[in-house]
C-alpha cells in the first residue's frame, strides 16, 4: 500500500468517514459514495461505538468497505430472522433467497459464521421453521443445516470459553477485547469447523500460535490455551457427539437408500406369497394325501428361502443399528414401519413353521406313506431347527 | 467497597430514596440497601442544581416573552412541547438492530457484532471519541457507555432527516421514566463547551419547560401553532445547522418500545436488494402492535 488513509466505517448507519491525521472525520460519505452534508453526520460516525477503523487507499475503497460491511450485517440479520418464529414462512423463504446471494461472498459467509459459531443459538430459535424456509435454496439450506447440526459442538466450545474466562478472572473489558480479537481472526468458527471436520486440535493450535499478531495479544492467547485444555477435557464428549451426529446422518442415508431400493423386500413379499399359497394348497388338499408330500417339500424350500431373506434383512438392520449406536427410537416413522413389517414377517414365518410341524405330524399319524415317511420327519426336524433359529 | 461516604462521593451522589444514604449518580442500585435507584440520566436531571438552572432560564424566557408581548404564544408553545414525542430517524438496518437488542434470539449476536466492531482498529490508534466523553458527562461515568439511545423531541413526528429514511416514534409509556432531555446535540455541545455544566437538562416531565427556555427567543407575537414543529426540530441546509432538543433514553429498546414506524418508499426500494428484509421487520413490528406507515 503506497499511501494509506484511515476510514471509520459505520455499517448500520450507512456512512463512512475519511479521517485526518488526528483521527477527526474530514468528510463523510454514504453508501452511494455521495458526500453527506451536515454537522451531525460526522458525530454519527465518529462517536458511534459500532464503527470500525480501517486502512484504505482512497474514498472508493472506503465506500466499497462500507458496502461489504453492510452486506455482512444484513446477512447476519437475515440468517437470524430465519430462526424467528414471529416471521411468516413466505417472508422467511424470501430471506433464504437473499441470504444465498450474500453467502456467495466468502468474507460475508465467514463473518456470519464467525459471529454465529461464537455462541449457541438460544432456545427460542425456531430450527424447524428455519430449515423449512431454506429448503428450496440449496446454499442457504446447507448453511442452516450445518449450523443446526453443529450446535452441540458450539455449545461445548462456548462452555469451555466461559470456563476459561472464569479461571483467569480477567476484567470484563479485557475479556471483551480478547473475545473481539479472536472473533475477528475467525477462531471460534475455525475451532468449531476443525473439531467437527478434522478432530485435530493440535494442528489447529499450531496454526493459531504461528500467527505473529496473536503473540501480541497475551490475554487472548492465555484464554485460548485454557480453552484448548478445556476442550481436551471434553474432547471425548465432543468427538462422540460429532461422530454420532455424522454416523446418524450416514445411517439414515444408507437405510433410506436400502429401503428405497426395496429389492429385498419385494423378493421377500414374493416368497411370502408363494409360501402362503402353498400352505393354503396343503391345507385344502390335506385329506387328499396323494400329492401333499410334494407340496410340503416345496413349502419347506420356500420357507427356508423366506427365513434366509428375513434373517438377512434383520441382520443388516441390526448391524447398521449397532454400528450407528442407535436403537429403534432413532428411526423415523416410515423406517419403523418397515422394521415392523419385517418383524411381522418373522413372526409369520415362526407361526408358519409351527403350523407346518403340526400339519406334518398330523399327516404322518393319519396317512403313513413311503414318500411322506421319508420326507416328513426330515422336514419336521428342519422346520423345528429353523423355528429355533428364528426364535434366537 | 467502603460504606462510608467521603465528601467527594457526596458531591457526586444523591440520597437513596429508601435508606437516605448517598448513592453515586451512575449507580443503578444503592450500595447500602441494594434497592434499585433506576436511571442515572434521570437522577442527574433531577439534581437540585440542574433543576435550579432550568428554572432560572425558564423564568428569564417568560420575562423576555412578556416584554415582547408574546406571553400567550410562549404558553401555547410550552403546552405543545409538554406533549411532544421522542422521535429518531435511522437506516432500516439500524432499526433492525434496535429491535434486536432486547430479544433472546438476536441480542447475544448483536452484542458480539458490536464488540467485534468496537475493537476493530489499527493498534496504533487511540483517538478519543466525543460521544464517549459526552456520555461520561451525561451519565456520571463510563460505566454505561453504549447503553443509551438518542432521539429528539418532535411535535409532528418528524425527526432529523439526515439520520435516515426510517422514522421511529417512541411510546411515552415505555420511555417517560428513563428519558431525560438536553438542549441540543450533547456531543456537539460537549465539543463546543468542553463540558456540559452550563447546558440545560430536564426530566421527561419537564421537557416543555426546557423547550420554552431554549426556544423563547424564536417566539414572536405572530408565531402560529403550525410554526412550532420547525422551531423544535430544525433540519439544517448545510453543515452545523441541524438543531433539536436531544432525548437520552437509558437502556434497551425492543419493538414494543415503539409507537409508530414510518418508512419512505425510497428506503423500501433500497431494501429490495435484500428481498424480504423490510417484510420481516414489518411483521415483527406488527406482531408487537406497532403502527407502520409506508409513505
Amino acid at each position: 500500500m503506497d499511501k494509506s488513509i484511515f476510514a471509520q466505517v459505520a455499517p448500520r448507519d450507512g456512512l463512512v468517514a475519511i479521517l485526518n491525521s488526528e483521527g477527526r472525520a474530514e468528510r463523510v460519505y454514504n453508501i452511494d459514495g455521495n458526500l453527506v452534508a451536515g454537522g451531525i453526520a460526522w458525530t454519527r460516525v465518529q462517536d458511534d461505538l459500532e464503527t470500525a477503523i480501517v486502512e484504505v487507499h482512497d474514498v472508493n475503497e472506503a465506500v466499497a468497505v462500507l458496502r461489504l460491511r453492510q452486506n455482512m450485517s444484513a446477512c447476519l440479520d437475515m440468517v437470524l430472522m430465519l430462526f424467528d418464529a414471529r416471521i411468516s414462512l413466505p417472508t422467511r423463504e424470501k430471506l433464504a433467497l437473499s441470504i444465498s446471494k450474500l453467502l456467495g461472498d466468502a468474507s460475508t459467509c465467514n463473518y456470519v459464521q464467525d459471529v454465529l459459531y461464537s455462541r449457541p443459538l438460544p432456545n427460542v430459535a425456531d430450527h424447524e421453521g428455519a430449515t423449512t424456509a431454506a429448503k428450496g435454496i440449496a446454499s442457504t439450506s446447507l448453511f442452516v443445516r450445518t449450523m443446526v447440526q453443529k450446535q452441540p459442538i458450539v455449545q461445548l466450545i462456548y462452555d469451555a470459553w466461559l470456563a476459561a474466562n472464569r479461571e483467569f478472572g480477567f476484567e470484563k473489558t479485557e475479556q471483551d477485547r480478547a473475545s473481539a480479537f479472536l472473533l475477528r481472526k475467525g477462531f471460534f468458527r475455525r475451532i468449531v469447523l476443525e473439531v467437527c471436520e478434522h478432530q485435530d486440535l493440535e494442528r489447529l493450535w499450531s496454526n493459531i500460535t504461528e500467527q505473529q499478531d496473536l503473540e501480541e495479544q497475551c490475554i487472548a492467547i492465555n484464554l485460548l490455551k485454557t480453552l484448548f485444555q478445556r476442550i481436551d477435557l471434553v474432547a471425548p464428549q465432543v468427538f462422540e457427539s460429532n461422530a454420532r451426529s455424522s454416523w446418524e446422518g450416514d445411517f439414515i442415508c444408507i437405510l433410506s437408500q436400502y429401503l428405497d431400493a426395496q429389492e429385498s423386500s419385494t423378493h421377500t413379499d414374493a416368497i411370502v406369497a408363494r409360501v402362503r399359497s402353498l400352505a393354503e394348497h396343503v391345507q385344502q388338499h390335506l385329506p387328499e394325501s396323494g400329492s401333499h408330500s410334494i407340496a410340503v417339500a416345496e413349502l419347506i424350500h420356500g420357507f427356508s428361502e423366506l427365513k434366509t431373506s428375513i434373517q438377512d434383512q434383520i441382520g443388516f438392520l441390526t448391524g447398521l443399528c449397532d454400528w450407528a449406536g442407535l436403537d429403534a427410537h432413532g428411526f423415523s416413522r416410515a423406517e419403523m414401519k418397515q422394521i415392523r413389517d419385517l418383524a411381522f414377517l418373522k413372526n409369520s414365518a415362526e407361526d408358519l413353521a409351527d403350523w407346518l410341524i403340526d400339519v406334518n405330524s398330523r399327516k404322518s399319524a393319519k396317512a403313513p406313506e413311503v414318500g411322506a415317511r421319508q420326507s416328513n420327519p426330515a422336514s419336521a426336524d428342519a422346520l423345528r431347527a429353523s423355528g429355533e433359529q428364528m426364535s434366537e | 467497597m467502603s460504606m462510608k461516604a467521603t465528601s467527594n462521593e457526596a458531591s457526586n451522589s444523591e440520597p437513596c430514596n429508601d435508606c437516605g444514604l448517598p448513592v453515586p449518580l451512575a449507580w443503578q442500585t444503592c450500595p447500602h440497601c441494594a434497592r434499585p435507584q433506576l436511571f442515572p440520566n434521570v437522577r442527574l436531571a433531577n439534581q437540585q442544581t440542574e433543576q435550579n438552572k432550568l428554572e432560572q432560564r425558564y423564568q428569564d424566557a417568560k420575562e423576555f416573552a412578556a416584554k415582547r408581548g408574546c406571553t400567550e404564544q410562549l404558553a401555547a408553545f410550552e403546552t405543545a412541547c409538554s406533549s411532544s414525542k421522542a422521535v429518531f430517524r435511522c437506516e432500516l438496518i439500524r432499526l433492525q438492530a434496535e429491535i434486536a437488542s432486547g430479544t433472546d434470539l438476536y441480542k447475544p449476536f448483536r452484542d458480539i457484532e458490536r464488540l467485534r466492531l468496537r475493537y476493530e482498529k489499527p493498534a496504533v490508534l487511540d483517538w478519543p471519541k466525543l460521544r464517549i466523553q459526552a456520555e461520561r458527562e451525561l451519565l456520571g461515568n463510563d460505566q454505561h457507555l453504549g447503553n443509551v439511545h438518542y432521539a429528539c423531541l418532535s411535535l409532528n413526528g418528524e425527526g432529523i432527516v439526515s439520520y435516515g429514511n426510517v422514522t421511529v416514534m417512541l411510546s411515552d409509556r415505555m420511555i417517560a421514566h428513563r428519558a431525560s432531555c438536553i438542549e441540543g446535540n450533547s456531543a456537539l455541545l460537549f465539543a463546543k463547551n468542553g463540558d456540559l455544566s452550563t447546558i440545560l437538562r430536564s426530566t421527561w416531565a419537564d421537557r416543555g419547560k426546557l423547550c420554552t427556555a431554549k426556544i423563547a427567543t424564536l417566539i414572536y407575537s405572530g408565531t402560529a401553532e403550525e410554526d412550532f414543529p420547525r422551531l423544535v426540530v430544525q433540519n439544517g441546509a448545510s453543515s452545523g445547522q441541524d438543531d433539536f432538543v436531544e432525548v437520552i433514553i437509558f437502556d434497551t429498546m425492543t419493538a414494543s418500545t415503539f409507537e409508530k414506524v414510518t418508512i419512505t418508499q425510497q428506503a423500501i426500494d433500497e431494501s429490495s436488494r435484500h428481498s424480504g428484509y423490510w417484510d420481516a421487520v414489518k411483521e415483527v413490528l406488527q406482531h408487537h402492535s406497532v403502527a407502520v406507515a409506508e409513505v
